[in-house]
């Protein structure tokens, strides 16, 4: 039976609760005498609460695993500064940090540009190209013949792909990155190249990468 | 940490954590999302203890925080899809047999699933009434409703679950 009674629809959960006001379960109970849909109705909705109480409630961490937790993320509580000096505090600081960001980039990038390029060469291992998708080094040496790489060239970043000789089939996709000294190879000479391995899984590639490429050298 | 703050905030936790939590594992659908949030809510609370100063409400303004903090992460999320199944494992009662156990389990499984399908309004309602057994006129301070408001939303919550539960009828 459709009922259309939503005064009193609204009101069934309090009374299944024993909390209505007793002019509501006047009311309800009026009305469940003729209304056999908002019996059903109340059978219904009994069902569901019986379900939803017998959920158990659930074990709280600690608090000092919580307090742990918290303080990892703000470790530290604020400081009471007076006004006066937190305002001249706060433009020193800015001066301050602003020094020393340009100090470190001035003296990093200059560094930088003067320091010969060397690594430990000991750390490299030597593998084939066909070998690459099976190492767990990050450091390689692969030697291969270099041809050109169709499509898909990152601005500013040179790419080539490295081949197998001993199999045209097998290739590893090499990127010089933006900025990086090293000329990129001529397609079809042979070189070995040293750098980081890895695996690109974005859509269009899923190949292994040298990436990047620190140091070349043309065999032939 | 230790400080006057802190331990009225632990004070604060050993009365009201266990159901702040049981009402975001419920409402959120998983452990880790729950024990997040608990810590979101009590660190907002620890932030803005001292300008709370209210005994006899201060369970209100808590449990304030604590609802608003799952529905908006609840609005965050927009898909409850996201919650794994298995995030709601583990909640049997130790005194059963390894077979009821399981079947008590599984329903409950089911229940907690079912709660995930409701709009976050209805989600914290329902944990707040059924699982907190928590009154209604304490619910709809918390909430900022009506009495007659949060009878209504039950109404709609409940209808909702029975008929996402309707095949764990009893009879």
């Amino acid at each position: 039976m459709f009922c259309l009674r939503i005064d009193l629809h609204r009101r069934l959960p309090q009374y299944l609760d024993g909390a209505a006001p007793p002019r509501s379960v006047e009311r309800i109970e009026r009305h469940l005498l003729d209304c056999s849909g908002c019996r059903a109705r109340l059978v219904r909705l009994r069902e569901a609460k019986r379900l939803l109480g017998a959920l158990p409630a659930a074990d709280a961490p600690p608090f000092d695993r919580l307090m742990v937790r918290t303080q990892a993320r703000h470790p530290r509580q604020p400081w009471i500064v007076p006004p006066v000096l937190r305002h001249f505090a706060a433009d020193a600081l800015v001066a301050s940090a602003l020094f020393a960001a340009f100090t470190l980039l001035y003296t990093h990038s200059a560094s930088a540009r003067n320091r010969p390029f060397s690594f430990d060469a000991a750390s490299f291992r030597r593998v084939s190209v066909t070998e690459v998708a099976a190492t767990e080094d990050p450091h390689v040496i692969v030697s291969g013949v270099v041809s050109q790489l169709d499509g898909d060239f990152r601005e500013g970043s040179h790419r080539f792909r490295l081949t197998d000789p001993n199999d045209p089939r097998a290739f590893v996709v090499c990127e010089i990155l933006d900025g990086d000294p090293l000329s990129p190879p001529k397609p079809g000479s042979a070189v070995r190249v040293w750098g980081v391995s890895r695996y690109d899984a974005s859509p269009n590639h899923r190949w292994y990468e040298i990436h990047p490429v620190l140091k070349m050298e043309v065999v032939r | 940490m230790h400080s006057v703050a802190t331990d009225e905030l632990r004070a604060l936790y050993e009365q009201h954590g266990g159901r702040i939590y049981t009402l975001a594992r419920y409402a959120l659908g998983s452990p880790v999302a729950a024990e997040d949030a608990v810590q979101s809510i009590f660190l907002k609370a620890f932030q803005n203890l001292g300008r709370f100063r209210g005994e006899a409400e201060k369970g209100t303004w808590l449990w304030r925080i604590a609802v608003n903090h799952v529905n908006d992460e609840l609005r965050r999320r927009k898909r409850a899809e996201e919650v794994p199944l298995e995030a709601i494992l583990g909640w049997a009662d130790e005194a059963q047999s390894p077979e009821e156990r399981r079947a008590v389990k599984q329903v409950d499984e089911i229940v907690a699933r079912a709660l995930l399908e409701l709009s976050p309004k209805l989600r914290t309602v329902v944990v707040l009434r059924y699982v907190e057994e928590m009154p209604y006129d304490e619910i709809a301070a918390v909430l900022g409703c009506s009495v007659g408001t949060v009878s209504s939303r039950l109404a709609r919550a409940l209808s909702k679950l029975e008929r996402i539960l309707r095949p764990l009828r009893s009879n």
